[in-house]
């Protein structure tokens, strides 16, 4: 215990001697600040529904509409979500916190340094995953003072303590941890910061890929289906249907159904493959997903309704005129995966974390210094 | 054997080390070290001495290993929490003060709070940097460096001490110090295993060295052993060769400066030497000076490291041929 006790008090003077560390704290206490700020400004003269409420930012009256229902606490617990830890944690914060870090291990195995823990009385496996544990303080440490500072702020400002934001900890060091654990793979192959630094950054931009690639099937895939199933349907009445032109009617449509269910298998293959190959990834945007599936229940989400008009590309007029609605699309895609379980999101990637700081284990373990 | 009662406080045997499978940087070392002594490892550059502590210290794995370290196996892990040892070359995070320093390593050897607390005080008092105690290590000089370095490998009390190149940067007023601690340890009855390329100061304060070669013990015992073969007593005296020359044993002339002749006698005993200023008095030649003479470390080093059958230096590194054993050069 005096030993590991003693590396993370080592880790925490090292993070506390970097100045980037405490850079990314005053980053964070300004966009804290906009949680401070953020308001609803009710305007009961507007003539439209989508007028009568605006974002407000301190006394700046922004043109960004409220949708009609939305609290403050809703709104608060979403700008959270999307500003502190959509764009600032998991990516701004993270970034920083993947520069101040990259070194840590290659440091910790630098000639004359690594000689002198090695020496002492404490297995290579713990010195090496309490170091790399240390390396998660950086992230820890951000994270907890970001979300007790918002649970006050929102607390304070709309009453609701809401100790959910508290779940951001585990699931932004689970975030973090991912892809520290290439880096610190990276980190004892090569001893070289730089290297592990950017390899990582090219494995996390391969995990963006597959989770747009994923995204982006997912949408069409799903269109597909919802298309086939409208046809199928439309299929369905014009076979009890007495009208004369009918029977004309079902066989143009059985051709449409054919080239929509080849069409969807089509989509469902390329996006199964995807999905497949995602699964031996680590899931980084999904585990921050699960955050705001837990915080905001899909019924709070606001409804706005289909959008007729609106032009999504792999909505065709065909499927426009079959039924096919863009938010039934979108809330479908949603719920697929709002479908893809915890255990899935985050068993298949510490499997994967598992796998990678393994190996790292065995290399260092293994290695002469 | 136990630790503490075991004859001696490091017992190797075929210790062998090869490096990817094809550099044989240690080919069967076999070295004892006592309780309560100062021992001197030697060697040239590549010799296997950094490999063979770095083994002992769990650093470097062996390839073979047998013997022991303080009576337990060589790499038990939990005997090096009465180790303490200063690499070649530490390097201890620059952000700490030495205080810190001193407290995160004994932390490691699994020495209490309150203890190192007291220690980390006492150890810098005793390597001259109290003053420093509390500024970062990034603003100490080597010799500073050297100085907390051997603090911390004294912060665990260890029953063995193992200092790797210790006076390394250090100045001349910083190395009678740490010859002083040394010293002073042994008097503790700590085991001091020092590694160094500084024979005069080795030859200061070790009572046995040995001497490594292309990852062979080439020779290792006391210093007076190891070059009792070479003491004897200069003579010289004026004018030639004595035809009585043949009279004495292990006596023979060589020529001096001046148109001198040094007689050279071999061996330590004093009474040999009596009856040849006895001839020399009776004959009337001029004695000069008589004094005993002993072949110095340095001297003894290079003799090690001389191939007796080239008269060559052996090349430094861990050579892919085999150099002659200890017992293949006396036979020679």
């Amino acid at each position: 215990m005096t030993q590991t006790l003693a590396l993370f008090v080592d880790a925490y003077r090292q993070l506390n001697a970097r100045k980037m560390f405490w850079v990314t704290m005053l980053l964070s206490a300004v966009v804290l600040s906009v949680l401070f700020a953020v308001s609803i400004s009710e305007n009961p003269d507007a003539t439209s529904l989508f007028d009568s409420r605006h974002l407000k930012l301190m006394f700046w009256d922004t043109p960004f509409p409220v949708p009609p229902g939305m609290e403050l606490e809703t709104l608060l617990k979403g700008t959270f979500l999307t500003i502190g830890l959509g764009l600032w944690l998991t990516w701004a914060a993270a970034i920083l916190a993947l520069i101040s870090t990259a070194s840590i291990i290659p440091d910790f195995l630098s000639a004359g340094s690594i000689d002198l823990i090695l020496s002492k009385p404490i297995g290579r496996l713990r010195a090496y995953l309490t170091k790399y544990a240390g390396g998660l303080l950086f992230v820890a440490i951000q994270v907890t003072v970001f979300s007790a500072a918002a649970f006050l702020i929102i607390g304070f400002r709309t009453g609701a303590w809401e100790f959910g934001l508290f779940i951001a900890v585990p699931l932004v060091v689970a975030f973090f941890s991912y892809l520290f654990s290439v880096c610190a793979l990276v980190g004892t192959v090569t001893r070289s910061a730089i290297t592990s630094l950017l390899v990582t950054m090219l494995f996390w931009l391969l995990l963006f890929a597959a989770n747009f690639s994923d995204e982006a099937l997912a949408m069409p895939r799903v269109a597909n289906e919802i298309y086939v199933q409208k046809l199928e349907e439309k299929a369905d009445e014009l076979r009890t249907s007495e009208a004369q032109d009918a029977s004309i009617r079902l066989v143009v449509l059985e051709s449409q159904l054919q080239e929509a269910i080849a069409s969807r298998d089509l989509w469902r293959r390329w996006h199964g493959l995807i999905v497949g190959m995602k699964t031996s990834l680590p899931k980084t945007s999904e585990t921050i997903g699960l955050m705001e599936r837990w915080l905001i229940e899909i019924v709070d989400l606001p409804d706005t309704g289909d959008e007729p008009n609106a032009q999504i590309p792999f909505i065709t007029p065909k499927m426009r005129a079959a039924g096919v609605r863009s938010n039934t699309v979108a809330r479908r895609v949603q719920e697929i995966y709002r479908d893809r379980s915890a255990l899935w999101v985050l068993g298949t990637s510490f499997i994967f974390e598992g796998i990678v700081l393994g190996l790292a284990c065995i290399i260092f373990v293994r290695r002469d210094y | 054997m136990d630790g503490s009662n075991g004859q001696f406080a490091i017992d190797l045997h075929h210790v062998e080390k090869i490096y990817k499978g094809k550099v044989h940087a240690l080919r069967g070392i076999e070295m004892r070290v006592h309780h309560g002594e100062i021992f001197g490892l030697l060697g040239p550059n590549g010799a296997g001495k950094t490999t063979l502590v770095k083994i002992m210290m769990t650093v470097v794995r062996p390839t073979k290993a047998r013997g022991t370290v303080l009576g337990q196996p060589v790499g038990h892990k939990p005997t090096l929490a009465r180790v303490g040892y200063l690499p070649e070359h530490h390097r201890f995070p620059q952000y700490l003060t030495g205080r810190q320093v001193l407290e995160f390593y004994a932390a490691l050897a699994k020495v209490d709070r309150k203890t190192r607390r007291k220690r980390s005080l006492s150890l810098l008092d005793l390597v001259g940097m109290k003053e420093w105690g509390n500024k970062k290590i990034a603003t100490y000089s080597k010799g500073m460096m050297q100085r907390v370095g051997l603090a911390q490998a004294l912060m665990n009390d260890p029953d063995l001490i193992v200092l790797d190149e210790p006076t390394d940067g250090v100045d001349p007023v910083g190395r009678r110090d740490i010859r002083d601690v040394l010293v002073k340890l042994k008097a503790k009855g700590k085991t001091v295993f020092l590694n160094s390329h500084l024979l005069s100061e080795l030859e200061m304060v070790c009572d046995r060295v040995a001497i490594l070669v292309q990852g062979n013990v080439a020779t290792q015992g006391t210093i007076e052993d190891l070059t009792a073969e070479s003491q004897r007593y200069e003579i010289e005296i004026d004018g030639g060769t004595p035809t009585w020359l043949n009279e004495f044993a292990d006596l023979r002339a060589e020529s001096g400066s001046s148109g001198r002749t040094v007689l050279i006698l071999r061996g330590s005993d004093p009474s040999k030497v009596q009856p040849i200023i006895d001839r020399l008095r009776s004959t009337n030649q001029t004695i000069h000076s008589i004094k005993p003479v002993r072949e110095s470390l340095e001297d003894l080093f290079m003799r090690a490291v001389t191939n007796p059958e080239t008269g060559e230096v052996f090349a430094p590194g861990a050579a892919v041929t085999r150099r002659p054993t200890a017992k293949a050069r006396q036979r020679s």
